[in-house]
């Protein structure tokens, strides 16, 4: 079912394309990871891609490229400190942005994708992650945006889940656009 | 939205965490080659991070044995840790490959005074996945199971572990 429904939003994402899209642009952002409830974790960076693409004055479908790179977790065990190397994550997946404002713009969003968790001497996990937070966008010239987000992710790791809380600013730039049908 | 409700129907969703758990061994410990084996009794009920998660317990994400191993006599050799449920008293390394289940190693050392930290992550790449089920059964069980340390069998070395300590990592809902 997850496949299905991250096959849907690409395909939601391509459809403007073949409908008379309104715009496509090509952005990529970075920023931190802190993961949640996660002892042997510790906070890093995420970095990314991203192709949003508009397809009516309110909804905005983007795919996106992810890879998180969790620091060392320092665990204080029997009075000394046992570090242990950092989860990273690596996915695509995509965003559905409800776009609110003209100048400034609010976005409440979420998304579905597929991530592989790897860690040093661990095999890889690969599983559905969601993910849902805020952003706000700005403009500070024509074709080019500023967004500044705070998103929840959430991956599957065999019966339970591990979470990021991540803070991210991007660039985007806008390649295509047309006028709405 | 397919994504919201996606994430409702799962249930588990952003309510799962990984809590560290860890249980000191005795130390130092042994394992002498005369014999061949060592035995440690747990009792995870003595560790409260455990109890307080045991009804939450769903997974164990990551597990390492870190502590110094010293060869203090003898030949360079290896370290294997079996684990059975509950309290068992096996008497030879036969019986306890036979009857018990691998769960770490094998952790190399070399010829005496070899020594060698093992870190967390050196440790949790020996860790296996059925000892991993033996485990989670326990730590939702009554949390009592024994561990046996093995030796190189044929082997006369003795291998003293200093500040051993089993690292667990379990996957609790919240």
């Amino acid at each position: 079912m997850r496949k299905a429904m991250i096959l849907m939003l690409f395909a939601l994402a391509l459809l403007p394309c073949a409908a008379g899209a309104m715009s496509i642009g090509v952005g990529a952002f970075g920023g931190m990871s802190i993961p949640v409830l996660q002892d042997d974790n510790g906070p890093g960076t995420v970095l990314g891609l991203r192709v949003p693409v508009a397809l009516i004055p309110l909804v905005t479908v983007e795919p996106y490229y992810t890879k998180t790179s969790g620091g060392d977790a320092d665990q204080e065990v029997a009075g000394g400190t046992t570090p242990r190397s950092g989860v990273d994550l690596d996915g695509f997946g995509a965003n559905v942005l409800l776009t609110f404002g003209t100048g400034l713009k609010l976005y409440p969003f979420a998304g579905i994708g597929s991530s592989t968790l790897q860690r040093e001497d661990m095999e890889d996990v690969t599983n559905t992650t969601y993910t849902f937070g805020l952003g706000l966008g700005f403009s500070p010239m024509p074709k080019l945006s500023i967004h500044v987000r705070g998103e929840l992710a959430a991956m599957g790791d065999g019966e339970t889940t591990r979470e990021w809380a991540n803070a991210t600013v991007g660039v985007s730039y806008n390649i295509f656009s047309s006028p709405i049908p | 939205m397919v994504a919201l409700v996606a994430l409702g129907a799962t249930g588990c969703y952003l309510t799962s965490a990984q809590v560290l758990v860890n249980y000191g061994l005795p130390n130092p410990f042994t394992i002498n080659g005369a014999d061949g084996f060592g035995r440690i009794s747990v009792d995870l009920n003595t560790v409260p991070d455990d109890k307080d998660n045991k009804d939450k317990l769903k997974a164990i994400s990551d597990f390492a044995l870190v502590g110094r191993f010293t060869n203090t006599n003898g030949s360079g050799g290896v370290v294997v840790v079996y684990i059975t449920p509950g309290a068992t008293s096996l008497t030879s390394p036969g019986e306890i490959v036979a009857g018990a289940t691998k769960l770490w190693g094998p952790g190399a050392i070399g010829a005496a005074p070899a020594s060698r930290t093992m870190t967390w992550d050196d440790s949790a790449a020996l860790f296996t996945a059925a000892g991993k089920a033996v485990l989670l059964k326990e730590a939702r069980g009554d949390g009592e199971f024994t561990l046996y340390t093995s030796g190189t069998p044929g082997t006369s070395n003795v291998i003293r572990v200093d500040k051993g300590i089993l690292i667990f990592v379990i996957g609790a809902g919240v």
